[in-house]
């Protein structure tokens, strides 16, 4: 069942996401009504716009769908046919690399870029890395020396701010 | 010419100037060189360091990034058989198997002496076509603005990617992010839902920073372990007779005109343009079965072509105010943080500052030049990094640019959320390039339209029967019912 519902999803790609785009359109569309008006009765107000934009998005939704199912059709003549699959090493390593990202930024608030920056790098490139090749001291220096060499680079070479941290801020103000 | 000549001592008047172009040139031919990575990001990434600078020595940084970035693609396209930068596709056909047959050196050497020779003959085009195209440009108003914006638009939809349909949907999806933040005109805020750091909508470094690294990081996986096997080098003089030189002028004055003309028309830029030159100088050779063997034809095509493409690019963007492809988008943003606006007001005022960006264009090709000549060995070293340790450090250098940007972590949230909507619209094929020109034109087409039809009380006829807009509007309405209805023949010949 679950392999048949993988299939479908695969197999039916293009429309599904012909269908995703067009629901999306449609809520530009009703979310262009809460738009606030400076100026009413007019033709040309804030909501014009993005009305053409909705419109002319769902009719190219359509559009899509169309040609994406008569392409599906004519591909596999209607039967579920499993499309060119991402590696699922390579889907997981996009969603580690994703969770990765997200903590680092959520971090940088926080502790700072030093700090962040720091355990992201190293967790990163082990990530990137394939198992066997891991070498955690090479990746270590990789990551103390960058990570200091851009922080100097851009904090003192080009005067530019780079996030603190509350935590270390707090720190710093303890201490 | 006086003004010309006066442009260049403001451009050698200080040494932080020459320090830049040499930095420059430099990470622009890094970037250039490493596949993944483009001229466009480089700028991107750098955009931050030139907040604090001045208008010229700004423009001598982006403007080396630019013209090292689009020259570095042929190292990656010769050495390692993987074009550095799509504009560099067509130098993999030959480039490759001169490496392989031990010719390496001549193949990098004829491209780097035709990419300096493409880039100057685009910055002549570009000084003689600027004044012309400058005075047009004053005779347009809003009508004709926003027809051309909807004809590039039209353009880089129908040319991006296999299928118009999407490409469409690709640009309606820039512009409707576009959309996000104060309203032009009455300035209310849309689609911000409640949050105020959106009141200004989203900001030009990290979208196009996010919509290109983060999701090239995002999809790199198994290839990012993947070792590059680099040709060996060995130095001959020049690599190349005088006879063999002179002998490709024709080749490459008609590549360079090709270059040139691909970059003034909005979206398509130098990865059309080098295959079109190669393409084009096959079918004009003696001997067109020699081509992809390697043969320094196709290198000259290729490599003349892309380069002299920068300055076609830069003719839209300094008389019209609309930025040809990625990179001249971020340009754009660069203009504006300097607080000017490049159109035909922009080009009667700000002349000399013209001419000063045609000095630092010339500056800029000829360190480029030398840097390649003689650093070729380094740079082919920084092909050896492995991408699973490079893709990192670029993502930290992608964070750094966008907190640049405003100082606030919430332009690296947006980072994340560009660089999540190109990983996932890249997985259904669609086109990236629509979406970035369709942000960064959506403001221009919505102001104009509303002040067109604002003048002419609703009445939409009043863009068809204007002369040049009504031109620029038709031709795009044939242009896409001419390539949907071309795309239809081809699905049905199929079956």
């Amino acid at each position: 069942m679950e392999n048949r519902i993988k299939g479908f999803l695969s197999g039916h790609k293009g429309s599904l996401f012909a269908l995703v785009m067009f629901l999306f359109f449609l809520l530009v569309i009703i979310f262009a009504k809460d738009i606030r008006l400076l100026v009413v009765n007019t033709t040309v107000d804030a909501r014009f716009w993005p009305r053409i934009i909705g419109i002319g998005g769902c009719a190219l939704s359509i559009l899509l769908f169309v040609q994406s199912l008569l392409e599906e059709r004519k591909r596999d003549g209607g039967v579920d046919v499993k499309e060119e699959e991402m590696d699922p090493d390579d889907k997981t390593r996009s969603i580690k690399t994703l969770l990765l990202m997200f903590l680092y930024i959520l971090g940088l608030e926080y502790l700072g870029f030093v700090i962040m920056t720091l355990l992201y790098l190293f967790l990163q490139i082990l990530v990137l890395t394939e198992r066997d090749k891991w070498n955690y001291k090479k990746f270590l220096v990789i990551d103390l020396v960058f990570t200091f060499a851009v922080f100097v680079i851009f904090r003192y070479g080009f005067k530019m701010m780079l996030p603190t941290g509350d935590f270390v801020n707090m720190l710093g103000r303890l201490v | 010419m006086t003004g010309f000549m006066e442009a260049f001592p403001v451009v050698f008047s200080s040494p932080v100037n020459l320090l830049l172009v040499f930095f420059g040139s430099v990470v622009g031919i890094i970037f250039g060189a490493i596949p993944g990575l483009t001229a466009g990001m480089a700028i991107a990434l750098c955009l931050p360091l030139t907040f604090a600078m001045e208008i010229v020595p700004s423009f001598t940084l982006l403007m080396s990034l630019y013209i090292g970035g689009i020259s570095g693609g042929l190292i990656a396209a010769i050495l390692i058989k993987i074009p550095g930068t799509p504009a560099s596709v067509a130098t993999v056909f030959d480039g490759g198997p001169m490496a392989d047959r031990g010719e390496g050196w001549k193949a990098l050497s004829v491209c780097i002496v035709f990419s300096f020779l493409g880039t100057m003959f685009g910055i002549v085009i570009m000084c003689l076509f600027t004044p012309i195209l400058g005075t047009f440009a004053l005779k347009l108003g809003v009508f004709e603005y926003f027809a051309v914006a909807v004809f590039s638009l039209a353009l880089v939809s129908v040319l991006c990617g296999e299928s118009l349909v999407k490409g469409l949907i690709a640009c309606f999806i820039g512009l409707f992010l576009a959309t996000v933040g104060a309203a032009p005109v009455d300035g209310f805020p849309r689609f911000t839902f409640g949050i105020h750091d959106l009141d200004a909508g989203f900001n030009e470094v990290p979208a196009l920073v996010g919509l290109f690294a983060i999701s090239e990081l995002l999809n790199s996986g198994k290839k990012a372990n993947v070792k590059q096997k680099i040709a060996h080098i060995e130095r001959h003089g020049f690599g190349m007779s005088a006879k063999e030189f002179f002998g490709q002028i024709p080749n490459a004055i008609r590549s360079g005109i090709i270059g040139c003309f691909i970059g003034i028309l909005p979206g398509i830029g130098g990865s059309v343009c080098n295959l079109l030159s190669y393409g084009v100088a096959k079918t004009m050779s003696k001997n067109p079965e020699k081509f992809g063997t390697g043969v320094i034809d196709g290198l000259v095509a290729s490599e003349t072509s892309n380069n002299a493409c920068i300055g076609g690019t830069m003719v839209p963007l300094l008389t019209l105010g609309i930025p040809g492809d990625a990179v001249t988008a971020i340009l754009l943003g660069a203009f504006t943080i300097n607080g000017l606006t490049p159109g035909p007001m922009f080009y009667q005022q700000n002349i000399s500052l013209i001419y000063v960006i045609f000095a630092i264009m010339i500056v800029a090709s000829i360190a480029t030049f030398v840097i390649q000549y003689f650093g070729i060995k380094g740079f082919t070293q920084i092909l050896k990094v492995p991408k699973n340790i490079l893709l990192p450090m670029v993502m930290v250098l992608c964070i750094i640019g966008s907190f640049g940007v405003n100082n606030r972590i919430f332009d690296i949230w947006t980072l994340l959320f560009w660089g999540i909507i190109g990983f996932l619209l890249s997985k259904f094929e669609i086109p990236l390039t629509p979406i970035i020109m369709g942000f960064i034109l959506g403001p221009i087409c919505e102001t104009y339209l509303r002040r067109g039809l604002m003048m002419s009380r609703g009445d939409f006829s009043m863009f068809f029967t204007r002369g040049v807009s009504g031109f620029f509007l038709v031709i795009s309405i044939i242009l896409v019912v001419v390539t949907f209805a071309a795309q239809i023949m081809k699905a049905l010949k199929k079956r």
